[in-house]
Protein backbone atom coordinates (compact mmCIF):
# COMPACT_ATOMS: atom_id res chain seq x y z
CA UNK A 1 0.00 0.00 0.00
CA UNK A 2 2.83 2.09 1.04
CA UNK A 3 4.54 1.20 -2.52
CA UNK A 4 1.31 2.45 -4.26
CA UNK A 5 0.87 5.75 -2.15
CA UNK A 6 4.48 6.55 -3.18
CA UNK A 7 3.74 5.63 -6.89
CA UNK A 8 1.10 7.78 -7.26
CA UNK A 9 2.94 10.92 -5.31
CA UNK A 10 5.86 10.58 -7.95
CA UNK A 11 3.40 10.51 -10.80
CA UNK A 12 1.87 13.66 -9.70
CA UNK A 13 5.19 15.23 -8.87
CA UNK A 14 6.08 14.33 -12.36
CA UNK A 15 2.96 15.49 -13.77
CA UNK A 16 3.15 19.02 -11.71
CA UNK A 17 6.52 19.52 -12.66
CA UNK A 18 6.48 18.95 -16.51
CA UNK A 19 3.70 21.38 -16.69
CA UNK A 20 6.14 23.97 -15.00
CA UNK A 21 8.76 23.39 -16.91
CA UNK A 22 6.60 24.49 -19.57
CA UNK A 23 5.16 27.45 -17.65
CA UNK A 24 8.61 28.63 -17.53
CA UNK A 25 9.10 28.25 -21.27
CA UNK A 26 6.07 30.67 -22.04
CA UNK A 27 6.52 32.82 -18.85
CA UNK A 28 9.65 33.53 -20.78
CA UNK A 29 8.44 34.29 -24.34
CA UNK A 30 5.52 36.66 -22.80
CA UNK A 31 9.01 38.06 -21.12
CA UNK A 32 10.13 38.95 -23.91
CA UNK A 33 6.91 40.43 -25.36
CA UNK A 34 6.01 42.73 -22.26
CA UNK A 35 9.38 43.60 -21.38
CA UNK A 36 11.45 43.46 -24.46
CA UNK A 37 8.75 45.14 -26.73
CA UNK A 38 9.43 42.01 -28.93
CA UNK A 39 6.07 41.26 -30.58
CA UNK A 40 5.62 37.85 -31.39
CA UNK A 41 5.31 36.56 -35.22
CA UNK A 42 2.45 34.32 -36.81
CA UNK A 43 5.18 30.96 -36.42
CA UNK A 44 6.17 32.60 -33.20
CA UNK A 45 2.77 32.40 -31.95
CA UNK A 46 1.83 29.07 -33.85
CA UNK A 47 4.94 27.48 -31.48
CA UNK A 48 2.99 28.92 -28.13
CA UNK A 49 0.03 27.60 -29.08
CA UNK A 50 2.32 24.18 -29.71
CA UNK A 51 3.54 24.47 -26.01
CA UNK A 52 0.00 24.93 -24.52
CA UNK A 53 -1.77 22.29 -26.47
CA UNK A 54 1.36 20.19 -24.68
CA UNK A 55 0.72 21.57 -21.83
CA UNK A 56 -2.75 20.79 -22.26
CA UNK A 57 -2.45 17.04 -22.45
CA UNK A 58 -0.15 17.15 -19.50
CA UNK A 59 -3.13 19.02 -17.41
CA UNK A 60 -5.41 16.24 -18.48
CA UNK A 61 -2.94 14.03 -17.04
CA UNK A 62 -3.10 15.38 -13.82
CA UNK A 63 -7.05 15.63 -13.98
CA UNK A 64 -7.76 11.88 -15.00
CA UNK A 65 -4.65 10.49 -14.63
CA UNK A 66 -2.24 8.91 -16.88
CA UNK A 67 -4.10 7.90 -20.54
CA UNK A 68 -2.18 6.79 -24.21
CA UNK A 69 -4.85 9.17 -25.40
CA UNK A 70 -3.70 12.55 -23.88
CA UNK A 71 0.16 11.03 -24.01
CA UNK A 72 -0.75 10.89 -28.02
CA UNK A 73 -2.09 14.60 -28.31
CA UNK A 74 0.86 15.61 -26.88
CA UNK A 75 3.01 13.58 -28.94
CA UNK A 76 0.96 15.74 -31.74
CA UNK A 77 1.37 19.27 -30.47
CA UNK A 78 5.40 18.50 -29.67
CA UNK A 79 5.63 17.39 -33.53
CA UNK A 80 3.88 20.54 -34.72
CA UNK A 81 5.85 22.68 -32.49
CA UNK A 82 8.63 21.03 -33.50
CA UNK A 83 7.68 21.35 -37.44
CA UNK A 84 6.82 25.41 -37.40
CA UNK A 85 9.74 25.88 -35.32
CA UNK A 86 12.09 23.98 -37.67
CA UNK A 87 9.88 25.97 -40.40
CA UNK A 88 11.64 29.25 -38.57
CA UNK A 89 14.89 28.10 -38.12
CA UNK A 90 14.96 27.31 -42.01
CA UNK A 91 14.19 30.77 -43.19
CA UNK A 92 17.06 32.12 -40.71
CA UNK A 93 19.45 29.47 -41.86
CA UNK A 94 21.06 30.67 -44.68
CA UNK A 95 23.71 33.69 -43.78
CA UNK A 96 22.69 37.10 -44.32
CA UNK A 97 19.00 35.86 -43.96
CA UNK A 98 18.77 37.71 -40.23
CA UNK A 99 17.15 36.30 -37.77
CA UNK A 100 13.98 36.90 -35.59
CA UNK A 101 14.11 38.73 -32.12
CA UNK A 102 16.22 38.47 -29.56
CA UNK A 103 18.97 35.66 -28.73
CA UNK A 104 18.30 33.55 -25.33
CA UNK A 105 22.09 32.24 -24.17
CA UNK A 106 23.10 32.11 -28.02
CA UNK A 107 20.35 30.64 -29.37
CA UNK A 108 17.13 32.13 -30.64
CA UNK A 109 13.61 31.08 -28.94
CA UNK A 110 12.82 29.68 -32.26
CA UNK A 111 15.63 27.29 -32.11
CA UNK A 112 15.37 26.89 -28.18
CA UNK A 113 11.43 25.85 -29.21
CA UNK A 114 12.77 23.21 -31.30
CA UNK A 115 15.30 21.86 -28.49
CA UNK A 116 12.22 21.75 -26.57
CA UNK A 117 9.99 20.06 -28.55
CA UNK A 118 12.73 17.19 -29.51
CA UNK A 119 13.42 17.05 -25.16
CA UNK A 120 9.36 16.67 -25.13
CA UNK A 121 9.04 13.57 -27.32
CA UNK A 122 12.36 12.17 -25.88
CA UNK A 123 10.87 12.60 -22.38
CA UNK A 124 7.62 10.35 -23.93
CA UNK A 125 9.23 7.77 -25.60
CA UNK A 126 10.98 7.27 -22.22
CA UNK A 127 7.42 7.26 -20.20
CA UNK A 128 5.80 5.13 -23.32
CA UNK A 129 9.18 2.72 -22.57
CA UNK A 130 8.51 2.32 -19.22
CA UNK A 131 5.15 2.14 -19.69
CA UNK A 132 5.01 4.74 -16.60
CA UNK A 133 1.27 5.18 -15.94
CA UNK A 134 0.19 4.84 -12.53
CA UNK A 135 -1.44 7.35 -11.17
CA UNK A 136 -4.73 6.53 -9.53
CA UNK A 137 -6.90 9.80 -9.32
CA UNK A 138 -9.39 8.26 -6.46
CA UNK A 139 -6.57 7.48 -4.21
CA UNK A 140 -5.52 11.08 -4.68
CA UNK A 141 -5.29 13.05 -1.27
CA UNK A 142 -7.36 16.55 -1.28
CA UNK A 143 -4.24 18.49 -0.88
CA UNK A 144 -2.74 16.88 -4.06
CA UNK A 145 -6.34 17.88 -6.02
CA UNK A 146 -6.17 21.71 -4.69
CA UNK A 147 -2.35 21.50 -5.78
CA UNK A 148 -3.41 19.91 -9.67
CA UNK A 149 -6.70 22.69 -9.84
CA UNK A 150 -4.22 25.16 -8.76
CA UNK A 151 -1.65 24.49 -11.17
CA UNK A 152 -4.50 24.51 -14.02
CA UNK A 153 -5.78 27.89 -13.45
CA UNK A 154 -1.91 28.88 -13.94
CA UNK A 155 -2.33 27.38 -17.06
CA UNK A 156 -6.21 29.09 -18.20
CA UNK A 157 -4.40 32.41 -16.66
CA UNK A 158 -1.25 32.03 -19.20
CA UNK A 159 -3.82 31.06 -21.84
CA UNK A 160 -6.28 33.74 -21.34
CA UNK A 161 -3.08 36.43 -21.52
CA UNK A 162 -2.11 34.79 -24.76
CA UNK A 163 -5.33 35.30 -26.17
CA UNK A 164 -5.50 38.85 -25.29
CA UNK A 165 -2.29 40.00 -26.31
CA UNK A 166 -2.77 38.05 -29.29
CA UNK A 167 -6.27 40.09 -30.10
CA UNK A 168 -4.41 43.29 -29.56
CA UNK A 169 -1.53 42.26 -31.63
CA UNK A 170 -3.14 40.73 -34.61
CA UNK A 171 -7.05 41.08 -34.43
CA UNK A 172 -9.60 38.98 -35.97
CA UNK A 173 -7.96 38.22 -38.80
CA UNK A 174 -4.33 37.17 -40.06
CA UNK A 175 -1.51 38.21 -38.34
CA UNK A 176 1.35 40.86 -40.16
CA UNK A 177 4.30 38.41 -40.74
CA UNK A 178 6.67 41.31 -39.48
CA UNK A 179 4.50 43.06 -36.29
CA UNK A 180 5.85 46.78 -35.20
CA UNK A 181 2.85 47.38 -33.49
CA UNK A 182 -0.27 46.06 -31.77
CA UNK A 183 -3.12 46.61 -34.57
CA UNK A 184 -5.76 47.72 -31.35
CA UNK A 185 -3.87 50.07 -29.41
CA UNK B 1 -7.52 34.05 -36.55
CA UNK B 2 -4.45 33.08 -33.81
CA UNK B 3 -6.77 34.33 -31.25
CA UNK B 4 -9.50 32.41 -32.18
CA UNK B 5 -7.16 29.45 -31.87
CA UNK B 6 -6.09 30.86 -28.48
CA UNK B 7 -10.34 30.47 -27.54
CA UNK B 8 -10.33 26.93 -28.32
CA UNK B 9 -7.41 26.18 -25.94
CA UNK B 10 -9.06 27.93 -23.08
CA UNK B 11 -12.37 26.39 -23.88
CA UNK B 12 -10.45 23.26 -23.41
CA UNK B 13 -8.91 24.07 -20.03
CA UNK B 14 -12.25 24.98 -19.24
CA UNK B 15 -13.86 21.75 -20.19
CA UNK B 16 -10.93 20.11 -18.64
CA UNK B 17 -12.47 21.72 -14.94
CA UNK B 18 -15.52 20.37 -15.61
CA UNK B 19 -13.71 17.17 -16.01
CA UNK B 20 -15.16 15.95 -18.91
CA UNK B 21 -12.50 14.11 -20.68
CA UNK B 22 -13.96 13.21 -24.13
CA UNK B 23 -14.78 16.42 -25.15
CA UNK B 24 -11.27 17.79 -23.90
CA UNK B 25 -9.85 15.83 -26.27
CA UNK B 26 -12.02 16.42 -29.14
CA UNK B 27 -11.78 20.21 -28.42
CA UNK B 28 -7.70 20.06 -27.82
CA UNK B 29 -7.68 17.75 -31.23
CA UNK B 30 -9.55 20.38 -32.88
CA UNK B 31 -7.18 22.92 -31.39
CA UNK B 32 -4.80 21.20 -33.63
CA UNK B 33 -6.37 20.88 -36.63
CA UNK B 34 -6.88 24.75 -36.03
CA UNK B 35 -3.23 25.28 -35.96
CA UNK B 36 -2.38 23.62 -38.69
CA UNK B 37 -4.51 24.49 -40.96
CA UNK B 38 -2.91 28.48 -40.29
CA UNK B 39 0.89 26.83 -40.42
CA UNK B 40 -0.37 25.42 -43.83
CA UNK B 41 -1.72 28.80 -45.28
CA UNK B 42 1.69 30.54 -43.86
CA UNK B 43 3.57 28.13 -45.62
CA UNK B 44 1.39 28.26 -49.15
CA UNK B 45 1.20 31.96 -48.99
CA UNK B 46 5.09 32.40 -48.55
CA UNK B 47 5.97 30.25 -50.86
CA UNK B 48 3.68 31.30 -54.01
CA UNK B 49 2.85 27.41 -54.33
CA UNK B 50 -0.62 25.77 -53.81
CA UNK B 51 -1.17 22.52 -52.22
Amino acid sequence: MANKQNNIILSELFGILEICGLLIVLSLALFFQFALKELPCPLCLLQRVGFLGVMLAMCMNLQFGYKNSHIGLSLLFALFTGFVSLRQVALHVIPGTGSYGYAFLGYHLYTWSFIATMAIIMYYAVILIFDFKPTHQNLLSSAWKTINKSVIFLVSAIILINMVATYMECGLGFCPENPTKYSKE
Amino acid sequence: MMAGIFLLLFITVIVILMKKQFAAEVFLFISLIAASVLFLHHITSHLQIQL
